[in-house]
């Protein structure tokens, strides 16, 4: 479970967060909606520790991010928005760095990356250099080393960008599978129809602050509007900078 | 902490010794230095200084006795033939110079060799001062003092010697030594730093439950086993590259020996951990990828030109620079090379000096990683 409660961000005069706050629970995927700009990617780094916040708190399974970011990081799997990987390493031994990195037990290394290997469907490119792997490849092995100490919550900032329909579909699929294992799953977009499908819980945030929350149906219904997208576009009363 | 420093380094390790292309641009350099001092003695071996001895071919030097043995013992050689300069001395030398009158010798010379410049040079110069000597004695003879024909005297000192040349030739050996640390290293102090900033690995990373201090000394030291392998190699090219040059012949009875090599390579082992972590730091600081490769290459300018000067300034080695790395690590390696005894209180004050500023800096590159303008570089 992820919590934010009125968090403020300022870079210089910007205010990139003003007083944000939402909840990302557990056996749920929570769609963190709004245009460029509006605050979605500077949330999420305050979420693992990178940016610190003004004024505010963040909590991670109940523990507060100011006073434990290691706790906190440790509960989490992240995925940034560029995936950048290390060309002249496999994907086994990148996805066994950030193991060792979080302190798996070296028994049990092995044994997990086969069953991460297994269910991104891994085989053709776990033992490969990654310099030349495709932008799904590329995916695969990013989600591969965040999920391979087991993270209750995974934080996903912009997943699907630059992706393929193959590769977008097996992320999707991923992301069904955690829910189901009552994991926490909070993705950052700017695409309202892959929030809409996906989401059990939307959070349209805009100018730094959250607008709207609640599942697709709700939002819809509260507009008055019978398609999300209508809905979407009432609440943050701008169609710039989304993607349909 | 020392899981995440022993991780953090296995990986660099093996990621920058895949790296084949940058690894032997860094080691080329490294081999560079010594052969390029080894080449410039070779060649300048060959030339001589004033006090050497030379060879001139002379022709007729049976005419004239007393000026062969005054050029003899001012170190002329006499050959029979060859192509270097030649004296030839005419058949009427005696008879002429009994009369009293003047006679010709001819050099000849190939005067676009500068050897040869120099040699008949210094062999006009002697047979003048036999001419002159000749001449005050005569002059004597008849009740003239020689200085009223001879109001000014010019002498001409020569003053390279081979102890000059050869500090001078140990001194640059001493700045490819200085440098080593810092070259060997700077490759891969960019690619953990800048370059894992630039491929877009270095956020996610930095969110791994781990301090941030540990990451940066895993980076630090790799770091550091390059710029002590590009220093190896550097020591292992000087005794390679000098074993096929004629020192002896500028004068020079100096060997590297096993005992030098040790001692020159051990010595450098804390400046390249300095040098490591200082690299990291700045290559992080450093807002893009090109201009860590800047800062760096700015860098090693430092140790070349702070050699370079104490060289051409002959600085007195003085107590206090112990405590500063770099210059003292160049008034080890002096005394090192020079075979002279190594004071062990100046060698551990110098060690300590310089890895307590690598622990500073360790932990201020630590500090680095948690900011967000160094973290995200120039793209936000």
């Amino acid at each position: 479970m992820i919590r934010l409660t009125d968090v403020h961000k300022y870079f210089g005069k910007v205010r990139a967060l003003n007083g944000m706050s939402f909840e990302a629970r557990d056996g749920e995927i929570t769609g963190l909606l709004g245009p460029n700009g509006a605050g979605k990617t500077t949330a999420l780094r305050c979420i693992y520790g990178l940016t610190r916040p003004e004024r505010g708190e963040l909590e991670v399974d109940g523990v507060k991010v100011s006073e434990d970011v290691r706790a906190c990081r440790a509960a989490l799997g992240v995925f940034t928005d560029k995936f950048g990987l290390y060309d002249r390493l496999t994907a086994r031994e990148q996805v066994r760095y950030f193991a060792e990195l979080n302190g798996v037990p070296a028994a049990e290394i092995a044994a997990s990356i086969e069953e991460l290997v297994a269910l991104l469907g891994m085989e053709e490119i776990i033992d490969r250099r990654s310099a030349g792997f495709s932008q799904g490849e590329r995916m695969k092995v990013s989600l591969a080393r965040a999920l391979i100490h087991r993270p209750q919550n995974l934080v996903l900032d912009e997943p699907t960008r630059g992706l393929d329909v193959m590769s977008t579909r097996s992320l999707r699929a991923l992301l069904q599978e955690l829910r189901a294992q009552g994991r926490c799953v909070l993705f950052s977009s700017h695409v309202m129809h892959e929030v809409a499908m996906q989401c059990d819980r939307v959070v349209i945030v805009r100018e730094g602050i959250v607008c709207a929350e609640g599942t697709p149906d709700e939002l819809c219904r509260r507009t008055g509007e019978s398609e999300f997208e209508d809905a979407f576009l009432r609440l943050i009363g701008t169609d710039e900078g989304i993607a349909a | 902490m020392t899981g995440t420093i022993a991780t953090v380094a296995r990986k660099e390790w093996r990621d920058s010794i895949r790296d084949r292309r940058s690894l032997t641009a860094a080691l080329m350099f490294a081999i560079l230095g010594p052969l390029l001092v080894a080449g410039m003695i070779t060649i300048t071996a060959d030339r001589e200084t004033s006090d050497d001895p030379f060879e001139v071919v002379v022709d007729g030097a049976e005419y004239a006795s007393d000026l062969s043995a005054y050029l003899q013992r001012n170190r002329v050689e006499f050959v029979a033939d060859g192509a270097g300069v030649a004296l030839s001395i005419p058949e009427d030398y005696a008879e002429r110079f009994t009369d009293g009158r003047s006679v010709t010798l001819i050099i000849s010379a190939d005067r676009s060799k500068s050897d040869q410049r120099r040699e008949a040079q210094r062999l006009e110069g002697l047979i003048h001062r036999y001419g002159a000597e000749l001449g005050q004695t005569r002059l004597l003879l008849r009740g003239v003092a020689p200085s009223v024909v001879r109001p000014l005297l010019v002498e001409v000192h020569d003053r390279a010697t081979r102890e000059g040349r050869a500090s001078l030739v140990l001194g640059i050996l001493i700045i490819y030594f200085l440098l080593a640390p810092f070259v060997g290293s700077m490759a891969v102090c960019i690619d953990v730093s800048a370059g894992e900033r630039e491929r877009n690995s270095l956020e996610v990373l930095v969110a791994q439950p781990v301090s941030s201090t540990g990451l940066f000394a895993g980076k630090w030291l790799i770091g550091t086993v390059f710029g002590v392998i590009g220093v190896a190699m550097t020591v292992v090219a000087s005794k390679l590259a000098f074993i096929k040059v004629p020192l002896a012949k500028i004068g020079m009875s100096w060997t590297m020996t096993a005992t030098t090599m040790a001692q020159t390579g051990l010595s450098l082992v804390s400046l390249a951990a300095l040098v490591a972590a200082l690299q990291i730091a700045l290559a992080m600081w450093a807002k893009t990828y090109k201009e860590a490769s800047t800062y760096l290459s700015m860098l090693s300018f430092v140790p070349a030109a702070l050699a370079a000067y104490l060289v051409v300034q002959e600085v007195e080695s003085a107590p206090w620079m112990y405590l500063v790395p770099l210059l003292g690590h160049q008034q080890v390696l002096r005394t090192i090379i020079r075979a002279e005894p190594l004071d062990p209180i100046n060698v551990a004050v110098l060690t300590i000096a310089t890895l307590a500023l690598t622990v500073v800096l360790i932990w201020f590159g630590g500090r680095l990683l948690t900011k967000e303008k160094i973290v995200f570089g120039s793209s936000e």
